[in-house]
């Protein structure tokens, strides 16, 4: 093999093992569940948020029971655990006029709570609510889902 | 007059309310016979006592609050009145308003290309656009106008959406 031959494929490597990086860089994905009751204090870091959750949600106290975040990779599917024994899978799929178009999956087992097609203003959270749980009847579950690019 | 006379109009005598002739028949009656003038002077301390009774709970009565609930009602009835007569001006805004407009849309129309302003998307931060939506649950789509939050809820009953 030739100088020339090896330098060739010393770049080639070197490209191909770039380019899984590149694709593997993606929004900053971060999935916070909280617990929703009619009474009862709620966490100091959802104060701000908590008029707002109070009118679409109808409760009163909110406490967050398990935060993750990480940076997913475009079309890359990333799954979040959430309480309750269900999970939930992110896929962000593109950025489109500053927002992220991402598929977000909500699984109980194997049964499909939620799966949609959505695209979220850069940097903005939308929630995802389970009312009423069979092990909760007095509370809900809220799945707050930020990304950032 | 008898004792049993006076004693069919003692209530009235007590309380003044006989003409002047029959209160003075009682009077005189009253002061020729005990038992009937006893009764006079009773049936009078009871009434100084529920008087003084009455007069005493008036006087424990806290009438601190009232002046200043009614001072608040009046402030109120103020507001609406002048929030009526704000309203009644509303069409003359409105007029003033519109021809501001029109003088803003002529000004805008004459300057030509460019004074042309250039159309700037306004996103709400938590904006979301929900292109397709699935599930085999009840779910109910809320949104919060303010900051365009969006709430998916799931009723996870078991039963599947049909």
């Amino acid at each position: 093999m030739t100088r020339w031959a090896a330098a060739a494929l010393l770049g080639m490597a070197t490209v191909l093992a770039a380019v899984p990086c590149a694709a593997g860089r993606g929004p900053e994905v971060q999935v916070t569940s909280v617990r929703a009751f009619e009474h009862g204090p709620s966490d100091a870091q959802l104060i701000e948020l908590r008029p707002r959750l109070r009118r679409l949600v109808g409760y009163r106290s909110f406490r967050i029971v398990a935060e993750e975040h990480r940076r997913c990779g475009w079309g890359t599917r990333a799954s979040f655990t959430i309480p309750g024994g269900r999970v939930m899978h992110v896929v962000p799929k593109a950025m489109r006029e500053q927002a992220v178009v991402m598929q977000v999956r909500l699984l109980d087992g194997t049964r499909s709570l939620i799966d949609t097609d959505v695209r979220l203003q850069n940097r903005g959270v939308m929630l995802f609510g389970v009312d009423r749980e069979p092990h909760a009847p007095d509370g809900a579950l809220i799945i707050m889902l930020r990304a950032e690019e | 007059m008898t004792c049993a006379e006076v004693d069919r109009h003692l209530d009235a005598f007590v309380d003044g309310e006989l003409p002047a002739a029959m209160l003075l028949e009682v009077a005189r009656h009253a002061s020729g016979c005990a038992t009937c003038d006893a009764a006079v002077r009773t049936l009078t301390e009871l009434q100084h006592r529920i008087a003084a009774t009455a007069e005493a709970d008036a006087a424990a009565l806290d009438l601190s609050g009232v002046w200043p609930a009614v001072a608040a009602g009046i402030e109120r009835e103020e507001s609406r009145a002048t929030w009526t007569r704000r309203m009644a001006m509303a069409p003359t805004l409105a007029a003033a308003f519109a021809l501001a407009a029109a003088a803003l849309f002529w000004v805008r129309a004459a300057s030509g290309p460019s004074g042309e302003v250039p159309r700037v998307a306004t996103h709400r931060p938590n904006q979301a656009v929900i292109e397709r939506l699935d599930s085999e649950a009840r779910i109910e789509l809320r949104r919060e106008r303010k900051n365009g939050t969006t709430l998916i809820m799931v009723s996870d009953d078991g039963e599947a959406a049909r």
